[in-house]
């Protein structure tokens, strides 16, 4: 047979070589063996007892085998079932039992991949082969990989379970639902009645007087306790419809008076919400329906209609006969309207037109879907579709008679519709109503001025009633501010960040959870703590909102004094991390990390506080903290010694007490200036007054420190005990007072004969003219004109030796110094008298030159006298004997505004040598002398702001000279 | 103590002084003449003067000092005694002046009695050496009034030679001296020769004039 393939060339396919010259024999048994060896699938041929013979290229290298480790040796010891002992035992037994003539075919997981690494499952058959006999001589095994479909079985057999128990957990569910829904309604309606009875008896006009405060509170606890029977009347409807255990009790009613009756509860409503009202219905429409549904229809979507229908709006309830079998409620309002898409999933469970936290309008809704269920119980349709104009009509259609078979209630239709089967129990529109209400005094919510310091609080909660209840609560301890929705919120926070936001997450306009996130992301606002109350209990939102954004979660219903202590924990924190921060100047908000800082900087202030401490006590010098007033706040111990009082002592005296009074004014001048000028500091030397009377002589600098603008400010007064120091001046003033007085002395005794000489010259010249007068009185005739000329000569003389006495006492009195304006050559005169005698003595002339005006210099006239006698006197001495010798004293303007006193004399001149050191003290050329005459001229000279000198002469002699700072001269009128 | 013709020159430079010497010394009827100096004294003094003078003198005086003045006068002091007066004394001072011829020292304030004592005292003085001075001056006359051959002959009498001798020395005869001896003895009124030579030796004592 020619095979249908090209065989021209040889090729190789594997082992296999094909060649043109096989033989057909040969060329199949060639292409049997590509077939085994390019199959995919396991496949081998073993004995009958199970050795393996042959196997195929793919099995091989699953296992990572080669023919010859396998080949003739048992199949079950092979590589691919070494998985487990198990394993190779099932293989044995398999082979056995194929041995035996049966099929066997299991799924096995064997070493199959990898080079018999990993494991594979596979679909393992062992087919016996038999011989024309029948009896089984080979052994086919093969191996199907079906791994993946293993997998892919697992997995839906997995998915399976869990779907079943799904499954059944809702059935369980739904079941425990509807029980429960149903069986807790007496458990859920007791409580409230037994909440609403009381209240009612309460309020009842015939109670015990209330005041305004408690009547608000009662009743807006019952309107909340209506609203929440409402809430429960409508689940506990729903379960019953879904345990379809909803009756229905058909009555004879006149419809059109129903719906007036029912409409006109509403009435009231209308201007608290600010709508327009109209109800239209025919005189009578009598029908027969069940009355509480029809009621509970018309509630429910006169309801939705006051809630969705803003303040201007307006709604329109009708309803008229169609046909002659079905009658059409309507309800419209100008709200604003159900989006097409939601037309008919507004009427589902628990569907709101709003998804997510923002609820322009409370409510459960449940109120379209009980209606609607109603209204299908009783055969009827219920719509809603666009109004003209805007907003929504929602219409009911129902059959104006039930099918024949419905059971009926006898009904009054004057008394309205039987009595409940249950306990009593409010009617529902209680609650309808009382959800709906809005009592003018909540209308806003009170703001009072908080006192400064108070945290302030910002509550959000779009429902009045719970506003109120929060506000309240948090009043007495916090500022609170409250705002009905979260735009008016944000807007409210942006413009006054508060120190804590209490919100509800179920929000007007913008919801909780968005709102939060709109203040995170300004700056200023985000680090405000937030606590958010939410009767929602969704796990996953609350772990959300605390991981995140959010400080603390309380759920509704909480207490008051929960809600308190939550608030004020994070107000506080809130609060505690501002200070610190402010504080420590830190940017960081971890409170921990703040603490640690402020630990930090706590040790650092103490360890220099105690360093500031250890100067203040141990200062020498004293140091007092004085107020403003004088108060002497503080002091060291060293100022409490200087002014010798103790702690408390200290603490009551004021800086004038310690100041003796003749300094008083002085000192609070100081004070003042220091309070008013722009100067901040002043020192001065002043005196204290110690306690015991004595006066303390200090250097005080005094300056003003203030902690911060504004700041009262605080006196610092530093001060140095100078009392010694002073004393010692003075002693050191009066010593050369005492010197000088001295020297003068002494220069005067220098003079003592010359000027005993002068004086007694009047006095020799008094008695001469008295004895003369005696005489020309014995005359004969005595003589009266030259008695009377002796004796006017005697009183002459007197007074000229008495001003000499009186100058010289003068020169030598010890006495306080000065100053005075005087023409200098009046002193030079003085001396020229005094040492006039002196001059004439020695055969020495003294010429005194003066030639111009002098201008006057302030200085004491003694003073000067000392220094000029000093000076002639020195010159004089130095002349010695030896022939007339000339003094030339002269005194004249110099530059600068000074007079320079010169005198020049023609002796032996100074030697240069001692010329630094002849105006020091005790420096002298003379045989006797203290040496005191140049040094305390030179003192006087520079006190009065001069300066004195000497230079020899271009001849013999020196001129020693002075020059001192005239006066200013008289300004001319 | 009135003497009219007598005068006390009172010099000190002290204007009180002076006035109150004046009229202490005019009280008692003396003539006074005041100098503010010792160089107005020497300028407007007169001598010789016939009467007799006295000089109440200061010692401390600017320019020309008494002690000065007093070693100027030298002999004149005779006809001149001075009385000192002075507010400045010492011991050294009083003993120059005393050894210099002052008459008295009187510290100032004196007693008006040791001042007009020592000025009585003075004009004594000032009166015998006037006197002393005229007879000394008549009896220079008498011997001036001797020619000059007479005066040779006194000269060699006063030698102690004798007539013979005298004679011989001057070339004339004995007779002729006993001529001129004669002559000199009336002119001189020498009573006898011891007398004149007597004077010759009171002349000689004189001094120059």
């Amino acid at each position: 047979m020619q095979t249908p393939f090209d065989l021209s060339d040889p090729y190789r396919v594997g082992s296999v070589a094909l060649s043109p010259a096989d033989s057909n024999q040969s060329q199949r048994e060639k292409l049997a063996r590509i077939v085994l060896d390019s199959m995919y699938q396991f496949v081998g041929l073993l004995d009958a007892d199970g050795r393996t013979l042959e196997i195929n290229r793919a099995a091989l290298d699953g296992a990572g085998l080669r023919m010859a480790d396998i080949h003739g040796k048992p199949f079950w010891e092979a590589r691919w079932f070494q998985v487990s002992r198990d394993t190779v035992e099932l293989l044995r037994n398999f082979v056995h039992r194929a041995r035996d003539g049966e099929f066997v075919r299991y799924d096995v997981e064997i070493y199959g991949q990898a080079a018999g690494e990993k494991t594979i499952m596979v679909d393992f058959s062992l087919l016996p082969v038999r011989d024309a006999r029948g009896k089984v001589v080979f052994l086919l095994a093969e191996g199907r990989n079906i791994t993946a479909k293993k997998h892919a079985e697992a997995e839906i057999a997995r998915k399976n379970a869990e779907l079943e128990s799904l499954l059944e957990r809702i059935r369980q569910l739904d079941q425990v639902k509807s029980d429960l829904f149903a069986n807790v309604s007496h458990e859920l309606r007791t409580p409230l009645t037994l909440i609403l009875g009381p209240l009612e008896e309460l309020l009842a006009p015939d109670a015990a007087p209330l005041t305004g405060a408690q009547r608000e509170q009662l009743e807006l606890m019952q309107r909340s306790a209506f609203t929440l029977l409402k809430h429960v009347n409508d689940l506990l409807d729903l379960a019953k419809l879904d345990a379809r255990r909803m009756d229905l009790h058909y009555a004879r009613i006149d419809l059109a008076a129903l719906v007036r009756d029912q409409a006109e509860r509403f009435h009231a409503l209308a201007p608290q919400h600010g709508l327009r009202y109209v109800i239209s219905a025919p005189e009578a429409l009598p029908a027969v329906l069940d009355p509480e549904k029809t009621e509970r229809i018309l509630q429910n979507l006169l309801s939705n209609a006051f809630k969705f229908t803003p303040p201007g709006g307006r709604v329109r309830c009708a309803v008229q006969r169609i046909g002659r079998e079905r009658c059409l409620f309507e309800v419209q309002d100008s709200g604003p309207g159900v989006p097409r898409d939601m037309r008919q999933a507004i009427f589902d469970r628990f569907r709101q037109a709003q998804a997510g936290t923002t609820r322009d309008f409370g409510g459960t809704g449940l109120g379209l879907a009980i209606a609607k269920e109603f209204t299908e119980l009783m055969h009827g349709t219920i719509t809603v579709t666009p109004a003209t104009g805007g907003g929504s009509i929602f219409q009911v259609e129902l059959p104006l008679a039930p099918p024949h078979d419905a059971p009926m209630v006898p009904i009054d239709p004057i008394d309205g519709p039987a009595p409940r089967r249950h306990a009593p129990s409010p009617p529902p529109i209680a609650g309808t109503l009382a959800e709906l209400a809005r009592p003018e005094r909540n209308a806003a919510p009170v703001e009072a001025a908080a006192p400064a310091g108070m945290a302030r609080i910002l509550v959000v909660e779009d429902d009045a009633g719970t506003r109120r209840f929060i506000c309240d609560s948090l009043r007495a301890e916090f500022a609170v501010e409250a705002a009905a929705d979260g735009q008016a919120a944000l807007e409210a926070a942006i413009a006054s960040p508060p120190d804590l936001l209490v919100t509800d997450l179920m929000l007007p306009r913008l919801g909780g959870d968005r709102l939060v996130q709109a203040l995170r992301a300004h700056a200023e606002l985000k680090e405000i703590p937030v606590l958010v109350l939410s009767a929602k209990d969704d796990a996953a939102l609350r772990a959300r909102l605390l991981a995140g954004a959010v400080q603390d979660y309380v759920t509704k219903p909480f207490s008051a004094h929960e809600l308190r202590a939550r608030v004020r924990n994070l107000a506080t924190m809130k609060r505690a991390r501002d200070e610190l921060r402010q504080e420590l100047l830190s940017q960081s908000s971890d409170l921990t990390q703040l603490a640690r800082q402020l630990i930090d900087s706590r040790r650092a202030l103490r360890a220099s506080e105690r360093r500031w401490r250890s100067i203040y006590q141990h200062s020498p010098v004293g140091i007092a903290l004085v107020g403003v007033g004088g108060a002497i706040q503080a002091a060291n111990p060293a100022f409490k010694t200087m002014v010798g009082y103790s702690d408390e002592e200290i603490e009551a005296r004021t800086l004038p007490r310690i100041t003796p009074i003749e300094d008083r004014a002085a000192a609070q001048r100081r004070i003042d200036g220091l309070l008013t000028s722009t100067a901040r500091e002043n020192h001065m030397q002043c005196r204290f007054q110690h306690k015991e009377g004595a006066l303390v002589w200090v250097n005080t600098s005094v300056s003003l420190v203030r902690s911060a603008p504004g700041d009262e400010g605080l006196l610092v007064v530093v001060a140095e005990d100078i009392t010694e120091q002073k004393r010692a001046e003075q002693a050191l003033v009066r010593t050369r007072a005492e010197l000088a007085q001295v020297s003068r002395v002494s220069s005067l005794g220098e003079l003592a004969a010359s000027i005993a000489h002068e004086v007694n010259q009047p006095l020799a010249a008094i008695v001469a003219n008295g004895q003369a007068g005696m005489r020309w009185l014995d005359a004969h005739p005595p003589n009266q004109e030259e008695t009377r000329t002796a004796m006017g000569r005697i009183i002459r003389d007197a007074n000229r030796a008495g001003e000499i006495v009186s100058r010289i006492r003068g020169f030598v009195q010890r006495r306080e110094t000065r100053h005075a304006p005087m023409d200098i050559n009046d002193a030079i005169r003085d001396v020229l008298e005094l040492v006039g005698g002196e001059a004439q003595a020695r055969r020495v002339e003294i010429v005194h030159s003066a030639p111009r005006p002098l201008p006057p210099v302030n200085a004491d006239r003694i003073q000067l006298q000392q220094v000029l006698l000093n000076l002639v006197m020195n010159s004089l001495e130095a002349m010695g004997q030896g022939g007339p010798h000339t003094i030339v004293l002269s005194a004249a303007p110099c530059a600068d505004n000074c007079v320079q006193v010169s005198v020049r004399d023609s002796g032996p001149g100074v030697d240069p040598t001692v010329d630094a050191t002849l105006f020091e003290a005790f420096q002298t050329t003379k045989a006797d002398g203290m040496g005191m005459g140049l040094a305390i001229s030179r003192s006087i000279v520079e006190s009065l702001g001069g300066r004195l000198w000497f230079t020899p002469n271009d001849g013999p002699g020196v001129t020693f000279s002075f020059a001192l700072p005239a006066e200013a001269p008289e300004a001319p009128r | 103590m009135s003497a009219p013709d007598a005068l006390v020159h009172v010099v000190d430079d002290d204007l009180s002084m002076r006035e109150a010497v004046s009229s202490l010394l005019r009280s008692v009827g003396l003539r006074i003449e005041t100098y503010v100096s010792a160089a107005e004294f020497l300028e407007r003094w007169v001598q010789p003067s016939r009467h007799p003078e006295c000089l109440v003198l200061d010692v401390r005086m600017p320019g020309l000092g008494g002690l000065e003045l007093q070693r100027q006068l030298g002999q004149a002091q005779q006809r001149l005694p001075i009385v000192f007066i002075t507010a400045h004394g010492d011991i050294p001072m009083t003993v120059r002046a005393m050894k210099a011829g002052a008459v008295e020292f009187l510290p100032k304030p004196f007693r008006e009695q040791d001042l007009l004592e020592a000025i009585e005292a003075s004009l004594a003085r000032s009166r015998d050496a006037l006197r002393d001075h005229e007879g000394m001056r008549a009896l220079q006359a008498r011997f001036d009034s001797l020619t000059p051959r007479e005066q040779d002959v006194l000269q060699l009498l006063a030698q102690g030679l004798r007539n013979k001798q005298t004679a011989y020395r001057l070339g004339i005869t004995e007779v002729t001296v006993k001529v001129h001896r004669h002559n000199i003895m009336e002119k001189t009124q020498a009573s006898s020769v011891a007398a004149l030579m007597g004077m010759l030796e009171r002349l000689r004592h004189a001094g120059p004039r």
